[in-house]
């Protein structure tokens, strides 16, 4: 038996937070690269909120954790609906 | 929180896992199979999430990552036959604020090594109480939290209204 160390899963998160941040400012060239690394931003912080709700035994975290996966489905609609347009009127794939 | 053996080193090998796909969405030249690999950071999320005992939003995840978004993306990319992407890395590499935020990872590694060494932590841990979740608790997320999922679904319903407006052509029934 071991005790789960959180400290190991924040310190993973905080990476990948910052690894998909870095992305974002990088693939700026391909629009639904943007909307890939966005939507990778959102799955973060829900592991986050889930972690921290399972620690503090509370229900708050999971239905943040919903709310923002409610924003990340709406993200790549939208995202998707502007790429659409922005192809059409400019024929490029770079922003 | 307790685990088991097994789960211990299945949920380090999941979170190493994560940070490797993400660099394999990156050196894929088609977008697809960067799509494809982007359903993988969810299964791996998927399974994280099991294996620390929230089934609920681990199922959810599972639905709208891989049935939901991915899917928007795969018919975006096929329909605008969209096949060559030229990531930059070496702007990625060169830029100076990126060496800024690689040199403030590299101090926080070394502020909290003890806490984060793979085999310290058997023995060092901070929270010392035994975790089990109250499924009681959960009550409330339809007794009390329930406006949080109206508001979720006004959300969605904006979102698919505005979509739908965008990309709707008015210009061709005004000529």
């Amino acid at each position: 038996m071991y005790y789960l160390n959180y400290y190991y899963f924040f310190y993973f998160i905080i990476i990948f937070f910052i690894l998909n941040l870095i992305l974002v400012l990088a693939a700026l060239d391909h629009f639904i690269m943007v909307l890939i690394f966005l939507d990778l931003l959102l799955l973060t912080t829900i592991l986050l909120l889930v972690i921290i709700s399972s620690l503090s035994n509370s229900v708050a975290g999971y239905n943040y954790a919903l709310l923002i996966l409610a924003v990340a489905a709406a993200d790549t609609a939208l995202g998707l609906g502007l790429f659409v347009l922005y192809f059409k009127a400019t024929g490029s794939v770079s922003i | 929180m307790i685990v088991n053996n097994i789960n211990f080193w299945f949920i380090n090998i999941l979170l190493f896992l994560m940070i490797l796909t993400l660099f394999l969405i990156v050196f894929q030249k088609d977008p697809v199979f960067a799509v494809f690999s982007f359903i993988l950071i969810a299964l791996i999320s998927f399974f994280l999430l099991t294996l620390i005992g929230a089934e609920f939003l681990a199922l959810l995840i599972l639905i709208i990552y891989t049935g939901v978004i991915t899917v928007l993306f795969l018919f975006v990319v096929i329909m605008y036959n969209l096949r060559n992407i030229n990531i930059y890395i070496q702007a990625l590499i060169f830029n100076p604020f990126i060496i800024f935020l690689i040199y403030k990872i590299y101090w926080f590694n070394k502020i909290s090594n003890n806490l984060i060494c793979l085999l310290l932590s058997q023995n060092y841990y901070l929270f010392t109480a035994q975790y089990q979740l109250d499924v009681n608790k959960f009550v409330d997320l339809f007794n009390e939290y329930h406006i949080l999922f109206l508001y979720a679904g006004v959300l969605l319903i904006v979102a698919m209204i505005g979509s739908v407006v965008i990309t709707y052509p008015f210009y061709k029934q005004q000529i």
